[in-house]
């Protein structure tokens, strides 16, 4: 899916150096409908998978403690990056709030006024799911199953759940997939807080 | 901002009620795919429109390079600690 993704951004900015600086307004309008489009089919999603509840009640709430452990460590590795890079901290804890949600987080920021930021973390959060799908056979064998869930971030409830589940067993598994589940609901939360 | 939380929980509502047919899921599941590939296309044409942004794209990889390396060392480390101390019994 990746490959599609990069293909498809490149094909648009193609074309958005083709068409030059025709409609930017269109343009905008046409980001934010699609946007709330793509969310409301993910939120039909989220819906649906009403055993995520009753896994949480079984398993208990220390499952919860996966997730956030997952948006703390991003956080912290955002915060770390802005001691190197020009983007201020918030900017920073803005663009690593994403967890690999890379069609939310760019485009909250870019709306928000910060192109160049919204270029960043769009790209920082494509480039997570590719690592994602890179690294968890490597850190399942070698760390060990828990911390195969965290570099996935949002999207081990989907786009990444194969491939942990894959290296890891059933009950990791449906861990991962809560933990992306619980990180879906806090993207949209989290970003706008650094905006 | 709003607009997002509420076209989020519109779709969760209806997927919660239940109010969807089997197709409809599948049909759903196929439309997130076009929207996200209608979002990511039109955001590339803002990104080519802009040219500081298009002259600037070698640097802002690189730097979402790290990012997106940090953001995944940082969680792994917090998930480990977690796990050592409170999922002990699964080790691996």
């Amino acid at each position: 899916m990746s490959i599609v993704i990069f293909a498809t951004l490149l094909c648009g900015i193609g074309a958005g150096i083709f068409i030059g600086g025709a409609d930017a307004v269109l343009i905008e309008k046409m980001s934010s409908l699609f946007l709330w489009l793509l969310l409301f089919s993910v939120g039909i999603d989220m819906g649906l998978n009403q055993q995520v509840f009753g896994q949480i009640k079984k398993l208990g709430f220390k499952i919860l403690l996966i997730p956030m452990g997952v948006a703390i460590g991003s956080l912290l590795g955002g915060s770390i990056v802005s001691l190197f890079f020009p983007q201020s901290l918030k900017e920073c804890l803005a663009i690593s709030s994403g967890m690999g949600w890379y069609s939310l987080s760019g485009i909250l920021l870019t709306k928000a006024g910060n192109p160049i930021g919204g270029t960043i973390s769009f790209l920082a959060n494509v480039i997570r799911e590719l690592l994602t799908f890179i690294s968890v056979p490597f850190i399942a064998k070698h760390i060990n199953y828990y911390c195969a869930i965290a570099p996935g971030g949002a999207t081990a409830m989907d786009t990444t759940l194969a491939i942990i589940s894959r290296n890891t067993n059933a009950t990791v598994a449906v861990m991962a997939f809560v933990s992306g589940v619980s990180l879906t609901m806090l993207v949209p939360i989290l970003v706008p807080i650094f905006l | 901002m709003i607009h997002i939380l509420i076209s989020l929980l519109l779709g969760f509502l209806i997927g919660y009620k239940k109010w969807l047919n089997e197709k409809m899921i599948l049909l759903n599941g196929k439309l997130q795919t076009i929207f996200l590939l209608l979002l990511i296309f039109v955001m590339g044409m803002s990104i080519g429109m802009d040219k500081s942004i298009l002259t600037q794209l070698p640097v802002l990889g690189g730097t979402a390079f790290v990012f997106a390396i940090a953001a995944c060392i940082g969680s792994i480390l917090v998930v480990y600690v977690i796990s050592r101390i409170f999922f002990k019994e699964e080790k691996k």
